[in-house]
């Protein structure tokens, strides 16, 4: 049992903006696809400092469950990542504006 | 044994099918078989009557209903609380009723085979009679009024339909047409009062069933009857215990003679236990119905129950005292009686309908279809006998008709039409004797009448038909003369074109003269003892309960059967006896034997058939035939039915007016023996000119109608037509202010509203969008950071939105 | 309070990981850096005692999804990943405003949260306590089940002798028990008020027409090694007033020995635990320790468990006062955070996300499956159908032998040694 949560989810904020400052800056699609992950941690860590702080079980299910989409997630990502290679040579998600309207 | 009363649906479906068969087959199927087809049903629905009739004798002539299988709840609405069953009511009123249709019928079919030889249309005429047969067995099986009046409006429609049956025939088409039509309106006029008096009859006690279950029709009869069966089996007994085997029971329960073996009771009977000794044959009849309670009862018991109260009843918004809810209730009736009987001031339509095939006529017209006022009057004998206003009322409609009736036959060129007056007259007979009380006799004359009715018509039919081919004889031998005025005018129905047809047409001869006999009134034939009885009742209802009104509808009665004995005679002599006034009846062929056979056989219940109710005292005739047979077996239903007395005196004087008027009537017409082709003997005497110029032009009754209601209505609906509907309605409305307005209209929605409104707004939402598109599409750049910092800054303010209020709280 | 070092020092580690991939221009070493920070986070889930997760965390991401990456960064060339790829002209001019706006948007994020976290009084200085809870035990000398109401609602009925309800909380701020004979007996009241977090046992005793109750705590808040079972004895019989338990130990001579000091009537016992899984009970007068007055054989211990036996006042049917012992065993509760809770919860409350979650996983192995089947087909056959379809003027006029359309522009036969067209775009 954990009586104060405070740091956790203070360590949590600082990951998760990390994360998404990684996103927004990097040109690099795996990296991008890193600090994807990175936010995903910041996040379950929160989940989980306050599953203890309120000592219940769902918090934990809850981060089982992300951990599971994010291993999907995470396969289906990579396999375009090294398809859009493929074809483009290349994984500057720069390059990767046909969708302009 | 028990069970033969299920039959009675039977008796409704098989001519149904005959006439299915008919309708849609019988193109296809000849005329042999189309005839055979529609006299085979009918043939078997007497059989099934007479089954039926079987089993009234088994039961003690006790009344049961039949529930057929697929109409059980018929109109059932529970929420109104309304629910009308298809019943079947088998009792000894419906019984006779129905013997008499099927019987007649299915001579009268046997009879059109022949008639209605070569006729392009000879399926569709045995499908309506077929049809007329049904609705008929419905009318007269029904247990309720409202089953009953789809009967009445189905025999309506085959009286219509048959009486335009030559709706296209060259010449007299439009005549035919206006006939059937005239007789299909004013039927509706009767069936206005038959639907007012079912709707009273609904409102005040509840129900429209004559009787429920279990409902005993003359509880006095049944005392009577009980009594008498129990005596039966004690003497029986006592024969047993003395050694004399053989057992007689008596003629009220004869017919358990040869059921001794079937096992009891009745279905639809209170079952009263018999004694434990007398087990064969049904259980014996219940006498009374006061263990029924009021709400299982049928509408007469109802009645009287409320009647012996008194008081008030509320009928919608009206409230009054039940003997005028009944009065009213019995009026409405007798409109319905006096429409579809041809009773006054409804009868214009019956003479007219002559028009149709002879057969018809006989059947429709004559036999059945015109006696179902009669019929209708006798069923609700309950609710009549409890308002004496109506009673009287009746009585004098029934006298003046019958007057009436024979008084205009007597000035009547046309076979037919005089035939049909006749039947005014003697319908008038009938009602009258409904309004004396006499159901019985009303019944008698009922059903004699209709033996000797639907003879003289059928023998009409036969001399119509032999007239018209000798007509055709001549034409085809004589055709180098120039005689083509003389073919058109002919007709063959006309009594000036015919004469002497005493040799050429012999067998025809004999039954016109019997039914004209039975119809005089002669002894002993039928026509004798029935109108005798009512001729009694009147008298005795006069006598015994101090009643002027008894002795009107005696002097109405008596004068009116004078006329009748002229009339019929004055026919007798002008078509039979003399010499041919026309080649066509100089070579009028003798009908064919399927026509004449038919005609024998009513010519013998003509003769026989007013033993079936012999008084007691004339010349022990009842100890052959048996004393007021008829009424006795009518009295199981009818309440009030009571064994008529037998006057001597006025059996004499009927038969005295009778034969004197025939003498009479032989003097002035058979004197001549070519007289003016054109002019009665009597138009040309002064002082009866007069008279018989009334006669002739039908007391004028028919242009008096015309001038009251038919010319007024016609030009009431030319001038709606003309004025109301084309110059108003069509010019005026139509064109001017519906037409220009919606042209207007339109004109101002197409050009405004739609051009300009709609338009305008639909390309200016068309040019926003574009505008919104073009302007929008910029933010799109394809670069997916853009679309991640975009979602980032809504994350920061989703974040500050959720996150300061629980700031402000802390 | 947490152990504070500790976190200061893998959260710091956490933090510059997690920088460290940010800046590094080498994928292997984002990579590695990212497994860092996932190990730290698995070190915090320990420390939440979330030892589950923490597993999973290690195997799962550390394990399987970075090796994942790895493999891809491998397969792909690390090469051709180094650096952070330039922006090109289009992408620079439009987004000069792009990266002041984010470093604002994450600071802005930043503050948000933390000043919410710092400074809401959100009671987040001390962690709620469970709700109080209670259990009513049926130690009465009747032999009638009874029923329990808690302020007159009605918990649970039909708890035999000999038998215990489960857990039920009661308001924190006090609430009245009540324990009725049979179904509609006339209830015996009793007002109790334990704090929140407590729990305690309520004992329906005596031999009387109605029962009198008893409160017992049953705090675990004592800390065990969980491969040990407690056992807690109560004396509540009155025709004994002082009773002693003996533990009956086999072997080669059976001997006995005393378990507790001996325990008047009233008297709660010292909580003892046990090692043993089986045991033999005996309770018999001091005065007289060779008559055993009850005893229980083979009685079976739970493990991290308390149990509470009472020795109790038994009316048998004659009406004879018989003195019993009456185990009640508490009702189990696995620990907080273990693969047992948490793979219960999972089984049982959760059980559909579960399965539709597995059913994702199978989705998105079907998905990469076709991913890379398409990508790896190459675009051979067009190529040769425009050959056999769509004869070129070329190709009729050197059939004809005649020029057939002079114009330069008109197309040509691509090259198969080319590479396809728009491939290098």
């Amino acid at each position: 049992m954990v009586t104060q949560i405070e740091p956790y989810v203070m360590l949590s904020i600082v990951l998760f903006v990390l994360g998404v400052m990684g996103v927004l800056l990097r040109r690099n699609a795996i990296l991008i696809f890193m600090s994807i992950e990175l936010m995903l941690n910041a996040a379950n860590l929160s989940l989980v400092a306050f599953a203890s702080y309120w000592g219940q079980t769902s918090g934990q299910i809850f981060v089982f469950f992300v951990i599971a989409v994010a291993a999907a997630e995470v396969a289906v990502g990579l396999a375009m990542i090294v398809a859009i290679f493929r074809t483009r040579q290349s994984i500057n998600v720069d390059d990767l504006h046909q969708m302009e309207g | 044994m028990e069970n033969l009363g299920l039959l009675a649906p039977l008796v409704v479906l098989i001519p149904s099918i005959g006439a299915i068969i008919n309708i849609f087959w019988g193109a296809r199927l000849g005329e042999k078989w189309v005839g055979s087809i529609a006299t085979i049903a009918s043939a078997l629905t007497f059989g099934v009557v007479v089954l039926l009739y079987v089993f009234m004798n088994y039961n003690y002539y006790q009344g049961v209903n039949v529930n057929p299988p697929v109409f059980e709840s018929w109109i059932n609405i529970p929420s109104a609380g309304l629910n009308i069953p298809w019943q079947q009511r088998v009792d000894s009123l419906s019984v006779t009723m129905m013997l008499i249709i099927t019987g007649i019928g299915t001579l009268i079919h046997v009879y059109s085979i022949g008639y209605m030889h070569g006729d392009e249309r000879y399926h569709r005429y045995f499908a309506f009679l077929n049809m007329f047969l049904a609705f008929m067995l419905v009318l007269v099986t029904a247990n309720n009024y409202l089953v009953m009046f789809v009967g009445w409006e189905g025999v309506g429609l085959c009286s219509f339909l048959l009486i335009g049956f030559w709706f296209d025939r060259s010449g007299v088409a439009w005549r035919n047409s206006l006939a059937a039509r005239k007789a299909f309106i004013m039927n509706r006029i009767g069936d206005f009062g038959v639907i007012m008096s079912m709707v009273l009859m609904f409102a005040v006690f509840g129900t429209l069933t004559y009787y429920e279950a279990g409902e005993v029709a003359n509880p006095t009869y049944n005392e009577h009857l009980v009594e008498e069966i129990q005596h039966e089996a004690e003497a029986a007994e006592a024969d047993l215990a003395t050694g004399i085997s053989e057992v007689t029971v008596g003629e009220v329960a004869n017919a358990g003679e040869h059921t001794a073996a079937e096992p009891a009771p009745a279905e639809g009977q209170h079952a009263a236990p018999a004694e434990g000794e007398h087990e064969t044959g049904p259980a014996l009849p219940a006498t009374s119905n006061d263990s029924i309670v009021y709400e299982d009862l049928g509408v007469f018991s109802r009645a009287q129950i409320l009647s012996e109260q008194g008081g008030d009843v509320v009928v919608g918004p009206f409230t009054m005292p039940i003997t005028t809810a009944l009065t009213l209730i019995t009026l409405f009736l007798l409109l319905g009686a006096t429409g579809k009987s041809a009773q006054i001031p409804l009868f214009t339509w019956l003479p007219d309908a002559m028009a149709g095939p002879t057969p018809a006529s006989a059947l429709i017209h004559a036999a059945t279809m015109v006696t179902a006022g009669v019929y209708i009057m006798v069923r609700s004998n309950v609710l009549f006998e409890l308002t004496p206003t109506t009673m009287a009322v009746v009585a004098l409609v029934g006298s003046a008709t019958a007057l009436v009736g024979g008084f205009i036959a007597m000035g009547q060129w046309d076979i037919k039409r005089v035939l049909a007056y006749s039947t005014v007259s003697q319908l008038g007979f009938m009602v009258a004797a409904v309004g004396v009380g006499a159901f019985g006799a009303a019944i008698f004359h009922l059903v004699t009448h209709a033996f000797f009715k639907a003879l003289l018509f059928l023998a009409s039919g036969s001399v119509i038909h032999g007239v018209e081919h000798g007509h055709h004889h001549v034409h085809e031998h004589g055709h180098d003369d120039e005689h083509d005025d003389h073919e058109e005018a002919f007709d063959p129905q006309d009594m000036r074109n015919m004469g002497g047809l005493r040799r050429r047409m012999p067998v025809t001869y004999f039954v016109y003269l019997i039914g004209t006999l039975a119809l005089m009134g002669i002894f002993p034939l039928a026509g004798f003892w029935s109108k005798d009885e009512i001729l009694a009742d009147a008298w005795t209802a006069g006598l015994q309960d101090n009643n002027v009104i008894g002795y009107i509808v005696f002097g109405l009665l008596l004068v009116s059967a004078g006329f009748t004995a002229f009339y019929m005679w004055r026919q007798i002599v002008l078509v039979f006896h003399g010499k041919p006034r026309t080649e066509a009846a100089g070579h009028a062929p003798e009908s064919a034997k399927m026509m004449l056979v038919p005609m024998l056989v009513l010519a013998f219940f003509s003769f026989f058939g007013g033993f079936m109710n012999t008084p007691r005292g004339v010349l022990g005739l009842e100890k052959i035939f048996g004393p007021h047979e008829l009424t006795e077996w009518l009295e199981s239903s009818v309440m009030r039915v009571h064994a008529g007395e037998f006057y001597l005196w006025i059996a004499i004087l009927s038969l005295v007016v009778a034969i004197g008027m025939a003498i009479m009537a032989n003097r002035i017409y058979a004197r001549v023996p070519v007289f003016n082709r054109k002019r009665d003997p009597l138009e040309m005497m002064e002082a009866t000119q007069q008279m018989w110029t009334m006669a002739n032009a039908r007391l004028y009754w028919d242009n008096f109608y015309d001038r009251i209601f038919v010319n007024p209505f016609r030009r009431t609906s030319a001038w709606l037509a003309t004025e109301l509907d084309d110059r108003f309605l069509h010019d005026w409305v139509h064109n001017k202010v519906l037409w220009n307005g919606f042209n207007a209209i339109a004109h101002f929605l197409s050009r405004d509203v739609d051009q300009k409104v709609v338009d305008g707004a639909v390309n200016g939402a068309g040019r926003v969008t574009r505008w919104g598109a073009n302007t929008l599409r910029r933010s799109q750049s394809g670069y997916i950071r853009v679309y991640a910092i975009t979602l980032l800054f809504g994350v920061v303010v989703v974040v500050l939105v959720l996150l300061l209020p629980l700031l402000q709280r802390g | 309070m947490i152990d504070l070092w500790p976190f200061i020092i893998v959260g710091a580690l956490a933090i510059a990981a997690a920088v460290m991939m940010l800046l590094s221009d080498n994928a292997i070493h984002s990579a590695l850096s990212l497994i860092l920070v996932m190990v730290c986070i698995a070190f915090m889930f320990l420390m939440l005692n979330a030892s589950f997760l923490a597993l999973i965390q290690i195997t799962v991401y550390a394990g399987a999804i970075m090796v994942l990456f790895l493999f891809v960064i491998m397969l792909l060339g690390n090469a051709k990943l180094r650096g952070n790829p330039k922006p090109d002209e289009g992408s620079a001019r439009h987004f000069r405003w792009f990266v002041p706006l984010v470093f604002a948007l994450s600071l802005g994020l930043l503050f948000s949260f933390g000043f919410v976290v710092i400074n809401a009084q959100t009671g987040a200085s001390t962690a709620p306590q469970p709700a109080p809870r209670v259990r009513v035990l049926n130690a009465w000398g009747e032999d009638m089940p009874v029923s329990v109401y808690v302020d007159a609602v009605l918990i649970t009925e039909g708890v035999a002798q000999g038998e215990s309800t489960a857990w039920f909380p009661i308001p924190e701020g006090g609430a009245q028990i009540s324990v009725a004979p049979g179904t509609d007996g006339e209830p015996v009241a009793l007002d109790m008020q334990i704090p929140a977090g407590e729990a305690a046992a309520v004992i329906a005793y005596g031999t009387g027409a109605l029962p009198e109750l008893r409160v017992v705590s049953q705090s675990t808040s004592t800390v065990f090694p969980s491969s040990q079972s407690r056992l807690q004895f109560i004396n509540l019989s009155e025709a004994r007033p002082t009773l002693q338990v003996l533990e009956q130990t086999r072997g080669f001579v059976n001997t006995l020995s005393a378990l507790v000091p001996a325990i008047a009537t009233g008297q709660l016992s010292e909580v003892v635990q046990h090692d043993a899984i089986t045991v033999d009970f005996a309770i018999v007068d001091p005065a007289r320790p060779d008559a055993v007055i009850y005893r229980i054989d083979n009685y079976r211990f739970a493990e991290n468990d308390t149990d509470l036996l009472v020795i109790m006042d038994a009316l048998s049917s004659d009406g004879a006062v018989r003195t019993v012992l009456a185990p009640f065993r508490a009702p189990a509760e696995a620990p907080y955070g273990t693969p047992q809770q948490v793979g219960y919860s999972l089984l049982t409350t959760f059980m559909l996300p579960f399965q539709v979650i597995g059913l994702l996983l199978l989705a998105s192995l079907i998905g990469v499956i076709v991913l890379a089947q398409r990508s790896a087909k190459p675009k051979a056959r067009p190529a040769q159908r425009r050959v056999v379809s769509r004869p070129l003027p070329s190709v009729i006029a050197a059939q004809v032998g005649q020029e057939v359309v002079t114009t330069a522009d008109a197309p040509r036969l691509p090259d198969a040694a080319e590479p396809a067209p728009g491939a290098g775009d």
